[in-house]
């Protein structure tokens, strides 16, 4: 007698259950695969626009202009002022003459663009390089205000107002990806729930029996959480394909500009273990919540 | 021993099922729980078998207080009864060496003990030759066994029997009482509800009479 016989013919009678429910098994399987693999790709895509939206964060440097009319003792202390703030990684002082010669490399076609003119209308500037930590839109968007009230500056520009926008546009989707991932998990569990409700009614003489010749409440639950985890892990490998298929889709239609790079998001078998912990958890969870209101000592 | 202090048992919509039931039955007995349907035979069996709790009073089995038994428990206390249905309560979808194995692999019996046992027991009622047979294509009498060796198999020390010959012909009841005798002689103790009073009168053991959940006559022992 012991443990052990247990466990063997708890698994035992797992495996000849889902022998012969394999259209149960299936199903759930296929459910826990579907609400995966649509929260996954969800998942995804979220991330990789997340990381797009940094990374033209980081791109975006903040020029602040000088007045025309600023004593040069005004600009070493706005340099100062503006070395000394925390966000700050390195400052670049650009003349005026050093802004022409860059709008005229920039333009070899429209050499002499300026030539007509009596004086350089280009202002003197700072071009601004913020640290790492401060390169979020929002963040930007907040230096660039404050510095737009120092003495000597006559106005801030950053990369570009609407990554900005764009940013919280991703914090709306953040919100409807969590209000939907719940939906789906929340669902998942329902169908899972019912699918071995029904095994369970389908085989409620013999839990009834077992019952009667005193099985424990573990060991008649026991099969019905291996076939749940069962369909699970299955679940969790239909879901790899699933995305698998989805990214190589996506991939092949994502503009260009958009950077994305589907593949490298999640590493393959960091993904696999992720969906199939996932589909383990959902499967067992499904299978108890069954079970718990029908099993009574 | 099984000892009931003023047992009551009332069921939901008011049904009196037992009335201040009063019983000592002793290890090793053999006894008859007799009345007419409604009595409260079945009830009785039941409460004993720890599958219905009694509105009031206190059941002592072998000196443990079965109401303060925690309910994860009460697996424990049946894997030492044998209970036989009138119905039966076979799985039909398990052969009938399965079935009798059942009692045995939820206590975590090992495989091999668990053949022997099996086996041997199968012979004791005579049906070793149906092991692989499953129960729908055994005659009522052949089921009946099968629902008795499942209960025998783990050497029970209390055997209950609800109506266990209601679905039997006089012959094959009275061979499932000689078994039942024989097990009690075996040192189990015995415990039949049943109405049928031909096959009371030729077993002569003590006979508890109920009529509407009171224990009218308490017999006894042979």
């Amino acid at each position: 007698m012991g443990e052990r016989s247990s466990l063997v013919y708890t698994v035992s009678d797992a495996a000849a259950s889902i022998r012969e429910n394999p259209v149960t098994v299936a199903l759930s399987a296929v459910t826990v695969g579907f609400s995966l693999a649509i929260f996954t790709l969800f998942l995804i895509v979220f991330i990789n626009i997340s990381g797009v939206v940094h990374q033209w964060g980081e791109k975006a440097h903040v020029i602040v202009y000088i007045k025309d009319n600023s004593v040069k003792g005004g600009i070493s202390e706005l340099k100062a002022n503006l070395t000394l703030l925390g966000e700050v990684e390195s400052v670049t002082y650009i003349s005026k003459d050093d802004a022409l010669k860059i709008l005229n490399t920039g333009f070899e076609a429209g050499e002499g663009l300026l030539e007509g003119l009596k004086e350089n209308p280009l202002p003197a500037s700072f071009e601004i390089k913020l640290k790492d930590s401060f390169r979020d839109p929002k963040l930007i968007s907040n230096f660039a205000e404050k510095v737009g009230s120092y003495r000597w500056v006559e106005e801030v520009q950053f990369g570009g107002e609407w990554v900005e926008k764009f940013a919280e546009l991703i914090s709306f989707v953040k919100l409807t990806a969590v209000i939907l991932g719940t939906f789906l998990i929340v669902a998942t569990l329902f169908i899972i729930s019912n699918t071995i409700r029904l095994t369970v009614y389908a085989r409620r003489e013999e839990i009834e029996v077992m019952r009667l010749v005193g099985a424990s409440n573990t060991y008649i639950k026991a099969p019905f959480v291996i076939e749940g985890v069962t369909s699970g892990i299955v679940g969790g490998l239909i879901a790899y394909v699933l995305i698998y298929l989805g990214i190589h889709f996506l991939g092949s239609q994502i503009p260009s500009y958009f950077e994305l790079d589907f593949q490298s998001t999640l590493s393959a078998p960091f993904l696999l273990l992720c969906l199939i912990l996932s589909g383990v958890l959902l499967g067992a969870i499904g299978a108890l919540v069954s079970l718990g209101k029908f099993l009574k000592v | 021993m099984i000892q009931l202090y003023h047992v009551h048992k009332k069921y939901d919509g008011a049904v009196q099922a037992l009335t201040d039931v009063n019983l000592k039955i002793e290890k090793g007995e053999f006894v008859f729980i007799t009345g007419s349907s409604g009595a409260g035979k079945s009830t009785l069996l039941k409460i004993m078998f720890g599958s219905e709790v009694p509105s009031d009073g206190h059941i002592i089995l072998d000196g443990r207080n079965y109401l303060k038994i925690p309910p994860e428990q009460i697996p424990l206390i049946r894997r030492r009864m044998g209970f036989v249905f009138q119905d039966f309560k076979l799985i039909n979808t398990k052969s009938v060496f399965d079935n009798v194995a059942l009692a045995l692999k939820v206590m975590g019996v090992g495989p091999a003990l668990i053949k022997k046992r099996v086996n041997k027991v199968l012979a004791y009622v005579q049906l070793q030759h149906r092991a692989n047979f499953k129960p729908l294509t055994l005659s009522g009498g052949e089921q009946q066994r099968v629902a008795i060796a499942r209960a025998l198999v783990k050497d029970p020390a209390i055997l209950l029997a609800d109506e266990p010959t209601g679905n039997l012909d006089p012959e094959l009841a009275v061979q499932v009482m000689e078994l039942f005798k024989e097990v009690s002689l075996r040192g189990t103790t015995v415990i039949v509800a049943t109405h049928d009073h031909s096959l009371i009168q030729r077993f002569n053991s003590r006979v508890i009479e109920f009529s509407e959940g009171k224990v009218i006559s308490a017999g006894e022992s042979a």
